[in-house]
């Protein structure tokens, strides 16, 4: 129970280099260097936009390399301290003599008029502060030891919490190997078509709820699915807010909404139709056969301009207009605001025509994700918030006395990571024997 | 689009004397540690009633918001940073409660993080208008434990930082340089100052239980966003920030263990895990865009 290690552990021992190398890779030094790039590049990475630091930066071979090498070195950190745990929980070495009782991290000596009843009596004490308690006797006229002990779990905090995070490293990696992050936007009645996975989103129905009369505040948009996979059904239900659609690990959930404007060109005269377009929010279209196209700035259902840039007041369609403009041979003219009845005239290469915003409508755009590693991310989750648990809330105290037959007592205690508390523990061991004793 | 709602005058104003009178309070609290710091001893459970009081209103304060916002008030910085001015006091006057006297010197240290805090909750660029939840928010089950969690993960390093300041203060008289202080008060802080073994065994406590929420933290919001939008993680600058911030930590846990970091190193990680606890809170909202814009 002292302090020092003896000169035998200290004693150079000449390591083959690959031994050495996994002795290093599974270091606590090592460990923090990774702890620390990762903080330094993560923080990095978000200064730049989300799509940019997802894909060239979290999602680089030199992030995720860190991150297995962070895994590599918690797990023969882990493997390697889990013999030791055991060890210093079940198979605490007991002390043999009161002197080294004396040189553990805390202690303290009692003074009782007689050594047979002292025994007796730390025994009480022990079990009245909640200490599992274990007896050694070394043999006739020589000294009694005690064990007392409290949080016995907490020795395997740090372990479980590192399993906990390897499980979590290993469920993020399986569901990105074994899954994937697609989309595609439709509006009722069109799909979504993913072929690698063999799968199609039918948009049954897109239905809009408003949260108040006004329709200030973003609606409730709820759209009806129906999934086959390989042409069988297999899956029906409602996409909402908060409220994905998922089967077989796969889970579909809205990304965002958008409008598309239908639009005619017809003849100034005749009014005959000749072209009819769908614009999809911030999407251009191009004329067949000519060289113009015409692009969709948004569509606004309840159209004003503040500052100069066209928004919409509220959710509700009670001014709907189409903010567009026409490519002509690729140079953009200026942004128009179609609304209903409200034709405009369009010049193109083949004369003037009448451009109409003849409907709109809602369409969502669905993100279609697969992540089989969901089970073995809860399951280290919990674990590791389970071994943080251990590691700071029951901390392991162990304290040991020794009787010996004059009435001498001396008490040591000792903590895991730390020592605290036990000050406290052995001043109300003194203070109970003592009591007793007057 | 944010929602307003509209609150009763009466309502408004008990709300708004009880948010000044707190202030107030806590103000009163931090002069009356420096009282106890600067060696009047008597002045410490005088300041200790008066953080206490502080604590009772701020929660009366907490509870006439939520009624005013008919929801646990923590949308924007405003309500959020109430939150946890609460859960730092909280945390703090329990500690206290077992080390005082000792302790009463952190608290002149505490208060007035707190009231930095205050000022910037107090300041005009936050709103304190009170707001409707976006309806993305309307998840309350794990979205209460998130931001619960969260609360007292900010605590406990807000306390963290407390104690690292008194060390590096400590560290500054006992120096030799030549810019250390010599005057009566300066001896008297400094020998009020609690020992580095109080500082470094309480800087332990605070960040064990920081750091507990904060890992609860990011993993109730992870199934909070998995339940609300079918993902665990999104790489959003919150979500990084805050996996930053718990990073930091882990070194500081990892460092302490190894006995070979002590002093001014140890206290370096503290404050770097302080400020990234507040770039999480605050730098993100205002410097990086992302969906957690909302506070
Ligand atoms: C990346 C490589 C890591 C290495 C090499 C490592 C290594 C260690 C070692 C050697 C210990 C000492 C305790 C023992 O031997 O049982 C420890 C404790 C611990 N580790 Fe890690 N660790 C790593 C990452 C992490 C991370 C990311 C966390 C975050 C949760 C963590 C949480 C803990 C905790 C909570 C303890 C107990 C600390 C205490 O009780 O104060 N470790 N670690």
């Amino acid at each position: 129970m002292t302090k020092t290690k003896t000169d035998a552990t200290r004693q150079a021992v000449t390591l083959s280099p690959l031994v050495q190398i996994l002795v290093f890779l599974g270091s606590m030094r090592f460990g923090i260097a990774l702890l620390i790039a990762l903080s330094l590049l993560s923080a990095y990475a978000t200064f730049f936009p989300l799509a940019f630091a997802r894909e060239r930066i979290y999602g680089s071979w030199w992030f995720l390399g860190a991150m297995g090498l962070g895994a590599l070195n918690l797990s023969l950190c882990t493997g390697k301290s889990i013999g030791p745990r055991f060890r210093q929980a079940y198979k605490p070495s007991w002390p043999t003599t009161l002197a080294q009782l004396r040189q553990m991290p805390v202690s303290c000596t009692i003074k009782v008029s007689s050594g047979d009843v002292a025994a007796k009596k730390l025994t009480t004490a022990f079990k009245q502060l909640g200490l599992a308690t274990n007896r050694r006797d070394t043999g006739p006229g020589t000294a009694v030891f005690l064990r007392g002990e409290r949080g016995r779990l907490g020795y395997f905090g740090s372990i479980a919490t590192h399993i906990g995070i390897l499980l979590v490293l290993v469920g993020g990696m399986y569901g990105s190997l074994t899954g994937f992050d697609l989309g595609g936007s439709a509006r009722k009645g069109g799909s979504i078509d993913l072929p690698a996975q063999e799968l199609a989103i039918r948009v049954e129905d897109i239905r809009v709820t408003y949260n108040d009369p006004a329709g200030v505040v973003r609606p409730r948009v709820a759209s009806q699915l129906r999934i086959s996979q390989r042409g069988q059904e297999v899956a029906t239900g409602a996409v909402a807010i908060n409220e994905p659609l998922r089967f077989d690990g796969i889970t579909v959930y809205h990304s965002t909404f958008l409008w598309v404007a239908h639009v005619t060109l017809s003849h100034p005269e005749t009014g005959a139709v000749l072209h009819e377009l769908a614009l999809v929010d911030h999407e251009t279209v191009n004329l067949p056969g000519m060289p113009l196209a015409i692009g969709s700035a948004g569509f606004f259902p309840d159209f004003t301009v503040q500052d100069g840039r066209p928004l919409s007041r509220t959710y509700k369609t009670n001014r709907p207009a189409l903010v567009y403009r026409v490519v002509q041979e690729g140079r953009p003219l200026p942004l128009r605001v179609l609304e209903p009845d409200m034709p405009l005239e369009v010049t193109t290469p083949e004369g003037p025509m009448v451009i109409t915003l003849i409907g709109y409508e809602k369409a969502v755009s669905y993100s279609v994700s697969r992540n089989l590693g969901r089970p073995y991310l809860f399951a280290g989750a919990m674990i590791m918030l389970t071994g943080l648990f251990l590691s700071f809330f029951m901390a392991p105290q162990r304290i040991f006395a020794g009787v010996e037959a004059n009435g001498e007592i001396v008490v040591g205690g000792r903590g895991f990571v730390r020592h605290h508390g036990i000050e406290h523990i052995l001043a109300n061991i003194k203070s109970r024997v003592e009591g007793e004793e007057s | 689009m944010p929602v307003f709602i509209e609150v009763p005058a009466t309502a408004l104003l008990v709300e708004r004397s009880l948010f000044i009178l707190a202030t107030v309070l806590f103000v009163l609290a931090a002069l009356s540690y420096f009282m106890n710091l600067a060696g009047k001893r008597e002045w410490g459970p005088f300041a200790s009633l008066l953080l206490h009081g502080a604590l009772f209103v701020q929660t009366a304060f907490l509870v006439t918001r939520g009624i005013n916002v008919n929801r646990v008030p923590f949308v924007g910085h405003f309500e959020f940073g109430n939150l946890f001015i609460w859960a730092s006091t909280l945390l703090y006057l329990w500690m206290e409660r077992r080390l005082r006297p000792v302790f009463y010197a952190v608290g002149a240290f505490l208060t007035p993080v707190v009231l930095v805090y205050l000022a910037y909750a107090h300041s005009g660029i936050v709103s304190a208008e009170h707001r409707e939840l976006p309806i993305v928010l309307r998840f309350p089950l794990w979205l209460n434990i998130h931001v619960s969690t969260s609360v007292f993960a900010y605590a406990g390093f807000s306390l963290a930082f407390a104690l690292g300041l008194i060390w590096l203060l400590r560290l500054w008289l006992t120096g030799a340089s030549k810019f250390v202080p010599k005057g009566n008060v300066w001896q008297t802080i400094k020998r009020e100052l609690p020992s580095g073994s109080v500082l470094e065994e309480n800087i332990y406590t605070s960040i064990a239980f920081g750091f507990f929420f904060q890992t609860a933290m990011i993993i109730s919001g992870a199934i909070w966003a998995d339940i609300s939008w079918g993902r665990f993680w999104g790489w959003d600058p919150k979500e990084m920030w805050s996996l930053i911030t718990w990073f930091v930590y882990a070194v500081y846990l990892h460092a302490r263990l190894t006995r070979q970091w002590q002093g001014p190193k140890v206290i370096l990680v503290v404050v770097i895990g302080w400020l990234a606890m507040m770039f999480t809170w605050i730098g993100v909202a205002w410097l990086l865009p992302g969906i957690h814009s909302f506070g």
